[in-house]
């Protein structure tokens, strides 16, 4: 048997597990739907405001309500998929095909992640366009930076989630923590913020942009706008080091994951 | 077709018919008028000229979400434009361009519109005549801009232009919302009717 085939097959079972009809659909209509309803671009009156500095703060006001049922796709994929495998023993039947325990673990990962990731930016982006395809379509860039930046945060609690779902061998307890990660990464924000604020330093903010480089690259843009006398005014080059981080941080997790499932995990 | 990829193509299928409806439901929900911002005015238009109006909410910066409604009537045909830039920007390449005394007025003479609009071919958001003595429209801009409106005078005559209009707030312009819809409604049914054809087959087997 080719090796790609049994990659395939778990890929094809996990993704029809996760994904069962009419579950996407559903998805994409509340995806499509919030992300307008939710939207409030107010404010601006007749300021000067760059086209930079608004499409970022579009996408902001875009990815609120979608971003959150975003998480939670991801908690419930990784807990109800991995994680009653291997609290009901179908793992071994997954051990059983001719394919290493990492590739196993990937093809879960990518139906847990990479197809609720994929429908997340496909509304999200096609909403913008819709909305304004003026000013999305000049600025890619700005686009791409404010998705990747944004999406740490939510890919950063899933892989938690998911080592955590290994090491406990059970999904309802990992996922009551991941949405508790959730509910503490919104709070950290504007804690952090006060914080900082409160000291008149920005260290509070950097610290936490480490895990959370969203907002770096909120600074980033907050100062282009209103100048360098925000809190905070961190350049491109500082903000894209602290999504480096950001996504190194998750990548870590990710690699005790397949650590631990490679070479700890015992069925 | 494999059967993997049938479910596969089906699935997006039914995903882009499941986002087609929302669009649908969206194009549905009319614009919501913004309170205390109706504004009118009346203009007296000399032969082969224009006026550039200045009502204080259309000086406001326009985003995605916030358009306008305006109803222009006149006792001539009277041609409307809508710029896609302030005023400001309009009065400065005028003073730039021509004399003092055609810049420092409100109206001026229509070559002067007419020069402006050949330099700047990609200005006109909109365009209108008033045909039957009126015109109306609803504008919901794609970006975020300043707008001017302009009322010319290309008759012989005096024209007399009365405007009234109102802000509006937007969830999705209605038809920015319909026309994807239209693409992805019959692309996902063609897409989802293999799959379905075999689910309905497999559900027949089954019973």
């Amino acid at each position: 048997m080719a090796r790609g085939k049994p990659f395939l097959e778990i890929l094809a079972s996990s993704l029809h597990g996760d994904y069962k009809f009419p579950i996407p659909e559903f998805l994409a209509f509340l995806f499509l739907l919030s992300s307008f309803v939710f939207a409030s671009f107010g404010g601006f009156g007749s300021t000067g405001v760059t086209e930079e500095y608004f499409v970022f703060f579009m996408i902001n006001s875009l990815m609120g309500l979608p971003l959150f049922i975003l998480v939670m796709l991801l908690l419930r994929n990784i807990t109800s998929g991995i994680g009653n495998d291997l609290e009901k023993g179908t793992i071994q039947t997954i051990f059983a095909y001719p394919l290493r325990r990492h590739s196993i673990l990937t093809a879960k990962i990518c139906s847990a992640f990479a197809a609720a990731v994929i429908l997340f930016l496909g509304t999200q982006i096609s909403a913008l366009y819709i909305l304004a395809p003026d000013m999305v379509a000049p600025n890619p860039s700005v686009v791409l930076l404010a998705y990747v930046a944004k999406l740490s945060a939510a890919i950063f609690i899933g892989s938690m989630t998911l080592l955590l779902t290994l090491i406990l061998r059970r999904g309802s307890l990992a996922i009551v923590i991941g949405i508790l990660f959730f509910f503490l990464f919104s709070i950290m924000t504007s804690l952090v913020s006060f914080l900082a604020q409160a000291i008149s330093s920005p260290l509070p903010l950097q610290l936490y942009s480490l895990i959370d480089p969203s907002l770096a690259i909120d600074f980033y843009y907050s100062s282009l706008q209103f100048g360098v006398h925000t809190l905070w005014a961190p350049s491109l080059s500082e903000a894209l080091l602290y999504m480096g981080a950001g996504y190194g941080l998750t990548a870590s997790i990710l690699f005790l994951s397949y650590f631990y499932f490679c070479r700890r995990l015992n069925v | 077709m494999n059967r993997r990829w049938s479910t596969f193509m089906g699935r997006a299928g039914t995903i882009l018919m499941a986002a087609g409806i929302a669009l649908v439901m969206l194009s549905l929900i009319p614009a919501r008028t913004e309170e205390n911002t109706d504004f009118e005015g009346t203009t007296l238009l000399q032969p082969k000229t224009f006026s550039v109006e200045s009502s204080f909410f259309l000086s406001f910066m326009f985003d995605p979400q916030r358009g306008f409604y305006v109803s222009v009537q006149a006792n001539r045909s009277v041609t409307v434009y809508l710029l896609n830039m302030g005023k400001e920007y309009v009065y400065e390449w005028i003073t730039d361009h021509f004399s003092e005394n055609q810049s420092s007025s409100s109206t001026a003479n229509l070559t002067v519109l007419e020069s402006f609009l050949s330099n700047n071919p990609n200005s006109v958001a909109w365009q209108g005549n008033t045909i039957d003595g009126k015109v109306e429209f609803q504008y919901a801009p794609t970006k975020l801009m300043n707008v001017t409106l302009i009322f010319s005078n290309p008759s012989i005559e005096t024209a007399k232009v009365k405007y009234n209009g109102k802000l509006l707030h937007f969830i999705v312009p209605s038809e920015r919302a319909l026309n994807p819809a239209k693409f992805a409604l019959p692309l996902g049914f063609v897409l989802a009717i293999p799959w379905l054809n075999s689910a309905r087959k497999r559900t027949r087997v089954g019973t």
